[in-house]
């Protein structure tokens, strides 16, 4: 029903192109995280969808309708802001039931709606108060249960826990996809913390400088980034990446190291200036139990270590950069120390050094 | 903690003392020594009539003077149209330039703020000419306009008088009320009318329930203003109209420069100062209360 599709979208600021052929099909209930650096998009996404902003250029419909020259209040959307723009002189039962209020709705409906909006984001015993009178997450509650009452379509959400402190910003993580879960409208959630998007997301959107880097589930992306830019922006810490040039049987990398690949899987030929990245999954000290598939064993320093408790981080020279590792078995390494690192191989990507695409065909 | 504390602690109050001295002294001088001299004046008669202490026999004659009461009156109609049309007025362009006209916006303030520079009395002499009966432009412009102009002028004309001084005075005063209500109108967070937008909410409604209770203070600080300035008005009336024709346009303030030098009774004319003074005084305590709330 509520399917959003969106085709050819652009939007110019003045001479400025800051959005362009944004291309996206969003399934009914799905919930897509827009991610990226800041700057690249996102909000202006966000609400050439809700109708905030004007759209420049392609189309945009909800549920097979198209909703290019619709009011907000018209395009069954409903969306929760960064700062929760509730209206500080109303109730928190006013702020939520306000949409229905100035439609004209019963008072009955309003009061029924409103309760019922209360008791899925536990905020009943608050209805009276002002929201300058709630904590943080009770106002971010608030903002939702606004967006709630109006029984959208669609659900819009730009960075809406970015003000809230760590603790309580996984806490309502949690609550988000509990009430996506309850009420199931399709939602388009923007954020710039990859780790909401891939806990949250049924698919991931990661754009860069106005254009959509790669589309995808959280599996997709992490395991196949189809950048070498996704590549660096999933993941944390981000994967290790080394520019270098395919010679025959493997890799040669900036400082000499030769990576022996097998260059099947890699769809590259011999000459090609590439990137070659694996993720900190995939090197581990030696004897340090990873089940490694192709095992390449390379002695390094170790520059830095960095005890996360469950595992630590190991920091070397590689290749003319800084390369992450990881322990399961939390060990404080000595700076210095020696120590042999396995390089799972059968992980690795390989991206085109000019453009970026990946050439890794698994 | 600043150096202006430290060398406080150390000079101690001898020191406020006289810091604050020469204001203290002006604001004696000039401000309450007169007060206390209006009422120490009014309770006595007047001098042609021997001078002697007669306790509240002015105030009595006030309550019966139906003149006292026109001009009373007239006080308060005064505030009630400045309220409606330099706060209301003012609110209302305000609204209007803080949603639409956001470039330029600079331009427009400045050219409906400027009047606020110009002396009362200024004002009240460019609009008297502007207003004068045979010649003035306002004539000239509505004969062109093959329009009836009142034979004695706007200000000449009893039922004419009063609202045409409530024109001149909106001309004079809308502007600075447009400008301290758009300033707190900017500081309504954009956000807030982007999600009245997604809400459905009209123009109208969103004025109504968040352009207005966010900017609430500085309607009241606006009101208060416009209540003791019109309470104690007095430049504007006197160059127009001098409460004139008749007594239509007489206001408090007009009433006692008249009484003072034209019926010479100064003493009376102290009485009625005290009694202006005493309102004024509410309301300005008023409006110190409620700028010190917002604060
Ligand atoms: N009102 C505006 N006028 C001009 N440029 C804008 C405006 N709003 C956003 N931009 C530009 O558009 C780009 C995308 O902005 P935005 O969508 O807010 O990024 P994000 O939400 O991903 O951080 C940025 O380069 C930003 O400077
Ligand atoms: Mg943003």
């Amino acid at each position: 029903m509520a399917r959003v599709q969106i085709d050819g979208l652009a939007k110019d600021y003045g001479a400025v192109r800051v959005l362009e052929g944004v291309d996206l099909d969003i399934s009914d209930g799905e919930f897509v995280a827009l991610v990226g650096p800041s700057g690249c998009g996102k909000s202006t996404t966000l609400r050439m969808i809700a109708g905030l902003e004007d759209i420049s250029e392609g189309t945009i419909s909800i549920g097979d309708r198209v909703i290019n020259d619709l009011e907000p209040s018209d395009r069954g959307i409903a969306m929760v802001f960064q700062s929760y723009a509730l209206y500080p002189h109303m109730s928190v039962a006013k702020n939520m039931g306000y949409a229905l209020i100035v439609a004209g709705r019963p008072k009955d409906e309003v009061r029924d709606r409103v309760a019922e909006a209360a008791r899925i984001l536990d905020l009943e015993a608050y209805l009276d108060r002002r929201p300058a009178d709630l904590s943080g997450g009770q106002r971010q509650r608030v903002a939702m249960g606004r967006a709630i009452v109006r029984r959208p379509q669609v659900f819009l959400f730009d960075e809406p826990l970015s003000n809230l402190d760590a603790k309580l910003r996984t806490q309502m993580r949690t609550e988000i996809k509990r009430i996506h879960n309850e009420v199931g409208a399709t939602t388009v959630y923007v954020t710039h913390d990859q780790v909401e998007a891939m806990t949250l997301a049924d698919r991931i959107v990661i754009m860069k400088d106005g254009q959509l880097e790669q589309v995808g589930t959280p599996e997709d992306v992490f395991d196949r980034p189809a950048t070498s830019f996704v590549a660096a922006f999933i993941g944390a810490p981000p994967m290790n990446l080394a520019p270098g040039r395919v010679v025959e049987g493997g890799v040669t990398l900036e400082g000499g190291q030769c990576v022996p690949l097998d260059l099947s899987r890699h769809g590259v030929g011999e000459g090609a200036e590439i990137l070659f990245g694996l993720r900190p999954d995939d090197i581990v000290p030696m004897g340090h139990g990873m089940e490694a598939a192709d095992a390449w064993d390379v002695d390094v320093a170790i520059s830095l270590s960095e005890p996360l408790g469950s595992e630590t981080l190991v920091f070397f020279p590689f290749a003319g950069g800084d390369w992450i590792g990881r322990m399961l078995k939390p060990r404080a390494l000595q700076r210095g120390e020696a120590v042999r690192m396995r390089f799972d191989l059968s992980r690795a990507h390989l991206f085109d050094a000019q453009s970026g695409r990946r050439l890794t065909q698994s | 903690m600043g150096m202006a504390t430290i060398k406080r602690r150390q000079n101690g109050t001898a020191f406020d003392l006289v810091m604050v001295a020469p204001a203290l002294l002006l604001f004696g001088l000039f401000i309450v020594w007169p007060a206390i001299e209006a009422l120490h004046t009014s309770l006595y008669d007047e001098p042609n009539r021997g001078g002697g202490f007669i306790g509240l026999a002015n105030y009595r004659d006030m309550i019966a003077d139906p003149v006292f009461w026109i001009a009373m009156k007239n006080n308060v109609l005064f505030i009630l149209c400045n309220l409606v049309f330099q706060v209301g007025i003012g609110t209302i362009f305000a609204a209007l330039i803080d949603q639409g006209i956001r470039r330029g916006s600079t331009v427009i303030r400045t050219i409906i703020f400027a009047p606020l520079v110009i002396a009362p009395v200024a004002i009240g002499v460019i609009w008297s000419m502007l207003l004068e009966p045979n010649f003035g432009l306002v004539r000239q412009g509505i004969n062109a306009a093959g329009l009836p102009y009142p034979s004695q002028g706007l200000l000449g004309n009893p039922d004419l008088a009063f609202p045409s001084i409530v024109a001149v005075g909106a001309w004079n005063y809308i502007g600075f009320m447009m400008t301290i209500m758009l300033a707190a109108m900017q500081g309504i967070p954009r956000d807030l009318y982007e999600a009245a937008r997604i809400d459905g909410s009209s123009a109208f409604q969103t004025f109504w329930h968040i352009t207005l209770p966010g900017v609430r203070g500085a309607l009241i600080l606006c009101s208060l203003i416009v209540i003791v300035g019109s309470f104690k008005t007095f430049e504007l009336v006197y160059v127009l109209t001098r409460g004139g024709p008749g007594n239509s346009t007489q206001v408090l303030g007009t009433y006692i420069v008249e009484a003072a030098f034209q019926l010479f009774r100064p003493n009376y004319a102290a009485g009625m100062s005290v009694v202006v003074l005493i309102v004024a005084i509410l309301f300005g305590s008023l409006q110190v209360m409620t700028s010190r709330r917002a604060a």
